[in-house]
């Protein structure tokens, strides 16, 4: 994994996280949206501005990549390097929750 | 059929994204639904019922270059396109279908990133134009070329306005840039640059103002002189350009003067001696005076920012 997508990835925004995380199956955008509303109990409502700028960019560096479009919606779907980047953050999450725990 | 419509003059620059969703909505709770907007800051409304609506702009090329699926992630998401105007996209969700405050950005990040897509899609048009106004003035200036005319003066004012344009842009970039750069280094550099700009805008200018002012009261003409005759050719003509000459009784000075700007007075007349002929014009005229007294006379033209050239030819009375 090159520097770059280290410095932009890691750590991850909430943001950033369910966008990849719901993207371990094909998913386009909207049905993001909706998975993550359902994930998050209604908490976590991204926005149309928000996703259309990361999911191109997601693609351009690689961590996701476009499988097909459905009624004007792009498909996507997780790259092996995106799996990568998740499984960093997944141990940052896991070390936050483990000092977290130990501390309180 | 539309009902009662109203366009407002606003203008908001290329960072003021917020501003205008904020006025459009402002707008839409006034009664007065937004239905577009035409160059360079006319927003056109039609009469509606008043309602809470939130109005959002975007700024994504990507976007623009896929629109269909754009517009359709916005409308998956209860977001109404409106249009595209120079690079921005405007949507519209009315409250009531919001749960809380929503925005098209819902982290502070992908706002960011909305911010710096502006700032790339924006600085290079802006230094494209800088370039092609500036360019061809420090030309004119420097080669000299109509020094002067009216279409230099003009340029001129044009570059003024751009440059003063150009400093409240760069002023609005650098408070902007601070925005997006917090913790950056690069925002200082900025600053020093944009400091920089007004001096030499400032130093620019009290240059100009000099050059121009001692252009006002100084003098640049060449006088040939012909076997039968002399010409003036004033770049600017500021006091006079005298002429000597030996002349007799019958002879005929004819004169003909094209003056481009400014104006001019010719006098004739014997040395140490109230001028036999005088003539004071502002346009182009040509005209003859015969002599009546032997004499050594001084011709003797008198110019305020003249230019142009003055021809004089004399026919001897004996030829």
């Amino acid at each position: 994994m090159d520097a770059h997508i280290k410095k932009v990835y890691v750590p991850m925004t909430e943001t950033g996280f369910y966008i990849l995380l719901c993207l371990k199956e094909p998913n386009h955008g909207y049905g993001i949206v909706q998975k993550v509303k359902e994930l998050t109990a209604g908490d976590i409502i991204l926005s149309p501005g928000t996703m259309y700028g990361s999911l191109p960019k997601m693609e351009k560096d690689g961590l996701i990549h476009f499988i097909r479009e459905e009624e004007k919606r792009k498909i996507y779907q997780i790259t092996d390097l995106g799996r990568d980047v998740l499984a960093l953050e997944l141990k940052r999450i896991e070390r936050l929750y483990q000092n977290m725990k130990e501390m309180v | 059929m539309m009902g009662e419509q109203k366009t407002t003059f606003r203008y908001f620059t290329i960072m003021q994204y917020k501003e205008e969703a904020e006025y459009l909505g402002r707008m839409h709770r006034d009664g007065w639904k937004f239905t577009g907007v035409t160059f360079p800051g006319f927003y056109h409304f039609v009469k509606s019922t008043p309602e809470d609506v939130v109005y959002q702009l975007d700024y994504n090329q990507d976007g623009l270059a896929h629109k269909s699926e754009y517009i359709q992630m916005f409308a998956d998401c209860g977001w109404e396109y409106l249009l595209d105007f120079v690079g921005y996209s405007y949507f519209r969700k009315p409250k009531a279908l919001m749960q809380g405050d929503e925005e098209i950005f819902c982290d502070a990040e992908s706002r960011l990133e909305m911010m710096k897509r502006v700032r790339k899609g924006r600085m290079v048009p802006l230094l494209i134009v800088l370039f092609c106004c500036i360019m061809p003035q420090f030309f004119l200036h420097t080669i000299g070329f109509g020094g002067g005319s009216p279409v230099q003066r003009g340029l001129s004012v044009v570059l003024l306005v751009f440059t003063i344009i150009c400093l409240v842009f760069g002023i609005w970039f650098f408070l902007y840039e601070r925005i997006v750069r917090k913790d950056n280094i690069f925002v200082k550099w900025i600053g020093i640059v944009l400091f920089l700009l007004t001096l030499s805008v400032v130093a620019i200018g009290g240059v100009f103002m000099v050059f121009h002012k001692d252009k006002d009261g100084s003098t640049k003409y060449e006088l040939r002189e012909y076997e039968n005759g002399f010409s003036i050719g004033a770049e600017y003509l500021n006091g006079t350009a005298t002429q000597q000459q030996e002349l007799h009784k019958g002879d005929v000075i004819n004169v003909s003067l094209v003056l481009i700007e400014g104006k001019l007075q010719i006098d004739i007349g014997c040395e140490g001696e109230v001028p036999v002929f005088t003539k004071y014009t502002e346009n182009l005229e040509s005209f003859s005076v015969e002599i009546e007294k032997d004499g050594n006379y001084v011709i003797t033209c008198t110019g305020e920012n003249a230019e142009g050239s003055f021809h004089f030819e004399i026919v001897n009375a004996d030829r």
